[in-house]
């Protein structure tokens, strides 16, 4: 029906609310598209609106030989240096993760109409679409609000979903079923006025038990742990945590918020951060590094003083009043599983997928997602099957997993059997073989490695081998970023990467630093440290000799955490030393390019060509220096010595900034005052040392920390400090990147082709 | 049918299947490194972007060559190897005029890989699965089988010349899936030959 449109098409059946937002919008867009408004303006609507940009957005690719321009056409930008017509992606939330049979379908045709046919479940239980371009995003917000579904404030400095955990209300630990409360925290913090002058984005979660991994409320904004007193519902709330660059662990706001004071308590939290939160330099705009500059004392002083000021409002209890206390109905009677036949490979699948609920007779059942990633008709078939055997209890999961709820037992054994004939039963969920990974270069412009690629490499080499390994290693989690920045989550994986690389021979090669020991349990009660940067192809052979390991000298039922605690750091790094070395370009290539990627690695796109530089650098030496005194300064947190910890992680950072000085003042003394006052002149004042993305957020640590020196140093002074020069040292390695390719391409340094050459 | 009235969907696909069909240890890997060099040499039409390894998918989009205009794609779905060409952001094109375009810029892929040194999957011309990813503009309904069909008879006559063809309905028994049509050709002519017969 040529003319007929999606507003057209859906009028009248979407909130009018959600229908004018997306009008105006689509209005935006026009705007943009003509002209009439800033860049940046709509940059920050956009963003808003859930609609991100994308890897090569800003017209440049290198393709393994050079940085080439893509042939976009002349149009105004979607933003700074964001081309109009290059894809992005669209982040959909989904609140708690609950999404219906429905719902499932739309995005299965957004997915086909306007993406690559991939839903992508992410590590916080939302759902994006890449390769999506601006112009489609009204139409599919119009598709996804006809179902109930929003983009709004999924991106951007705004609260994002509401994450909790996939079993809430069929757990047999939790306290009470926390879905509702998400749900309710959800509706009334979008668009809410007192929440969009934030800094920095607010990322809340739920959970019902103190001590599974529940929500992961410890690495969260704000988090909810529900409590029961006195025979009423209340939660135990936290503020603060995060992970990033530099991971905080939540602090205790109150013990107990009444449920009636759960919206105005954190309203009241989001006036103080709104206020109070740093706006100008991003790097430090979370509200974790509020919370730590005024300490949880005078926080919580601040948002009860706020509490008091705030004018009522219904809608802080109205939910209460018709909440359902447990979400979803069951579509089948309950039956357990009974003694019939079983087809190949269920037991295996029950095994792993198959968790028992605390309602007799029904359990849930967890699709292993590869990656996340799930087809456009197999979404359309999951729908089917939910419909059949769960109803509308379908969750998203932290772990890029979806779960079916209120499965009837008994049918767990039709239900393995369909699911199996659209590959959606691959046994594994939530062991070592269900990697989780954040994009990565694939498509984020952040990344720096190929997470993706090296996640779905462990995928297959693990499933190869699950089978036999003992059941202490496939009740490992390995968690994988491509960059510092722990979308994939890796500080509380027992084995986390994060993508970084190291110049060698005047070549890039990329590489993951390995992060051991984080906490699953407790809501991720503790985060791992690194131990050390191995490159990405000899990730695999490190995970065999970590595991190996641990399976031989663990004592009794000894948990990963606490194996790699009792071996010591020092120990840990000389099971993965071997591995650490990279092969000469002439000896294996291979080395030099990412997983699932050909072309010869490099960082950002660089505008010129690597360049073949001395063999070893005068910073490469020196900068081991640095490298061993953050290596040393783990060891003494271990060893219990804060104070010595926090020191030689600041003098990793100086070793690092002088090695950075030295390449073009080779006098400069080692006392600090000099360091920091040269390297500041040559590399910071002038943006040399800045990221592109994260400008001079590092090379702030070494300036924070030379001005203000800590008295008395606690475990977590160290830990953030360790943190610090490990990204410090990382940034220096990076710039010094920068200024070879600087001075190569001013014809300092003879070039050579570099990729695939 | 007037071009006025004609469907004007702003997406189709068509897939041409490998023959034989490959086994299960079938590696994709090599398509990876042949995407890039279509993109460095610009051996196929389109404005080029980047190459995805859906590999890890059961019956996925396998090793996908993401463009602006067009994706290609070595793709397994429905547990069938074919060379999916997906045209993206067709504005005011009639359903017919996009599959013509769609069509060459496939068998032009085809002629590109078959050409390469990577031999995993040769395609044949004697199938194809054309989708209309806009249900909007051509509702997977009998209305909007009987359009499309009724579009693509001139073009297939065009392109396969006196080979019969047959067109069916593939997704008839869900309505909820992007309308699509099977065709099936006896002794067609290979890929190069259509190629050129589209472009005569």
């Amino acid at each position: 029906m040529p003319g007929q449109t999606w507003k057209e098409e859906l009028s009248g059946r979407t909130d009018p609310q959600w229908e004018e937002e997306i009008d105006i919008f689509e209005g935006q867009v026009e705007l943009r598209r003509t002209g009439k408004i800033d860049e940046k303006v709509f940059a920050e609507t956009r963003l808003r609106r859930g609609v991100y940009g994308q890897r090569y957005d800003n017209g440049k690719r290198h393709d393994g030989f050079a940085e080439q321009p893509l042939a976009f056409a002349d149009k105004p930008t979607k933003g700074p240096d964001t081309v109009w017509d290059a894809p992005g992606m669209v982040r959909i939330k989904i609140p708690f993760g609950g999404v219906s049979p429905e719902q499932l379908e739309v995005m299965a045709d957004l997915a086909e109409e306007y993406s690559d046919a991939i839903l992508h479940i992410t590590t916080r239980q939302d759902v994006q679409l890449h390769y999506v371009h601006i112009e489609d995003a009204p139409d599919l917000m119009r598709r996804l609000a006809a179902v109930g579904i929003t983009t709004r404030e999924a991106c951007g400095n705004s609260v994002r979903n509401v994450t909790a955990c996939p079993l809430a209300g069929v757990c047999h630990t939790e306290a009470f079923d926390v879905s509702p409360y998400a749900q309710a925290l959800m509706t009334f913090l979008l668009g809410h006025p007192d929440v969009q002058d934030f800094g920095r984005k607010f990322k809340p979660a739920f959970s019902g038990c103190e001590h599974e991994a529940c929500g992961l409320v410890q690495m969260h904004d704000g988090g909810f742990v529900a409590r029961m007193k006195d025979g009423k519902r209340g939660f135990k709330v936290v503020v603060g945590g995060g992970l990033g660059p530099v991971p905080h662990q939540a602090q205790v706001l109150s013990e107990f918020t009444p449920e009636e004071e759960l919206l105005p308590e954190i309203q009241a939290v989001a006036r103080v951060f709104a206020r109070l939160g740093e706006k100008k330099n991003r790097g430090r705009a979370r509200i974790k590094f509020l919370v730590a500059k005024l300490g949880i004392e005078e926080f919580r002083r601040l948002v009860v003083e706020e509490r008091t000021t705030l004018p009522h409002d219904d809608r802080w209890t109205a939910f209460l009043n018709d909440m359902p206390h447990t979400r979803g109905e069951p579509v089948r009677e309950p039956a357990v599983l009974n003694g019939g036949a079983r087809p190949h490979g269920f037991d295996a699948w029950y095994a792993t997928n198959v968790y028992r609920q605390r309602q007799e007779g029904y359990a849930v059942a967890m699709l292993n997602l590869p990656l996340g990633d799930l087809t456009s008709d197999q979404t359309r078939k999951l729908a089917d099957l939910s419909r059949e055997y769960a109803g509308d209890n379908l969750r998203t999961t932290v772990e890029q997993n979806i779960a079916l709820r209120f499965v009837r037992e008994s049918d767990l054994p039709a239900l393995y059997e369909a699911l199996d004939a659209v590959g959606l039963a691959a046994a594994g969920a939530t062991t070592i073989v269900d990697v989780t990974s954040c994009p990565g270069t694939d498509t984020c412009k952040l990344g720096i490695a190929a997470s993706r690629g090296l996640a779905g490499e462990l995928r297959k080499r693990l499933s190869e081998k699950s089978a036999q390994l003992p059941q202490a290693i496939k009740d490992l989690k390995i968690k994988v970023s491509g960059c510092f920045n722990s979308c994939g989550q890796h500080h509380v994986a027992d084995i986390g990467f994060y993508g970084n690389s190291r110049k060698i021979e005047g070549r890039t090669v990329p590489h993951f630093q390995v992060i051991l020991g984080g906490q699953w349990q407790n809501n991720g009660g503790s985060y791992g440290l690194a131990v050390g940067s191995v490159p990405s192809k000899a990730i695999p052979d490190t995970i065999d000799a970590l595991t190996d390991a641990y399976a031989q000298g663990r004592e009794g039922d000894e948990r990963f955490q606490d194996w790699t605690a009792r071996m010591g750091k020092r120990s840990i790094r000389e099971l993965i030393k071997p591995f650490m070395p990279v092969p000469s370009y002439a000896d294996d290539t291979a080395y030099y390019s990412d997983w699932s990627d050909v072309r010869e690695f490099t960082i950002g796109d660089l505008g010129v060509g690597e360049c073949a530089g001395e063999v070893v650098s005068l910073f490469g030496i020196e900068v081991v220096k640095a490298e061993s005194q953050a290596f040393d300064a783990q060891i003494s947190i271990d060893d219990g010595d804060y104070e010595t910890a926090e020191d030689l992680a600041y003098r990793a950072m100086l070793s690092s900034a002088r090695a950075l000085v030295r390449t073009e003042y080779i006098d400069v003394t080692e006392e600090p005052d000099d360091i920091v006052k040269e390297w500041k002149n040559r590399f910071f004042d002038n943006e040399r040392f800045f990221d592109k993305y994260a400008k001079g957020k590092f090379g702030q640590y070494l300036i924070d920390r030379y001005a203000n020196p800590v008295a008395s140093a606690t475990r977590d002074d160290a830990s953030r400090r360790v943190e610090e020069s490990q990204l410090f040292i990382e940034a220096s390695h990076a710039c010094e990147a920068r200024v070879v390719a600087e001075v190569a391409a001013a014809g300092g340094i003879e070039l050579e082709p570099s990729a695939n050459a | 049918m007037s071009q006025q009235d004609s469907p004007q969907p702003r997406r189709v696909s068509v897939k041409f299947f490998a023959n034989p069909q490959p086994g299960a240890a079938l590696d994709l890997a090599p398509y990876i490194g042949l995407f890039h060099q279509f993109i460095q040499e610009k051996s196929v039409e389109g404005l080029l972007i980047d190459v995805a390894d859906y590999t890890h998918v059961p019956d996925g989009p396998g090793i996908l060559l993401v463009g602006h205009d067009v994706d290609y794609g070595i793709d397994l779905a429905g547990g069938r190897a074919g060379l999916l060409t997906v045209r993206k952001r067709i504005e005011g094109s009639s359903f017919a005029e996009a599959l013509r375009d769609t069509l060459v810029k496939s068998t032009g892929a085809i002629a590109a890989i078959h050409g390469s040194d990577v031999d995993q999957l040769q395609f044949a011309t004697d199938a194809l699965e054309i989708q209309c990813r806009d249900r909007l503009a051509l509702p997977n309904t009998a209305g909007g089988f009987d359009a499309a069909s009724a579009a693509l008879a001139p073009l297939l006559a065009e392109a396969f010349g006196d080979a019969k063809t047959d067109i069916t309905n593939d997704a008839a028994d869900d309505a909820r899936s992007p309308l699509t049509l099977r065709v099936v050709a006896q002794s067609p002519p290979d890929a190069v030959a259509l190629l050129a017969n589209l472009r005569s």
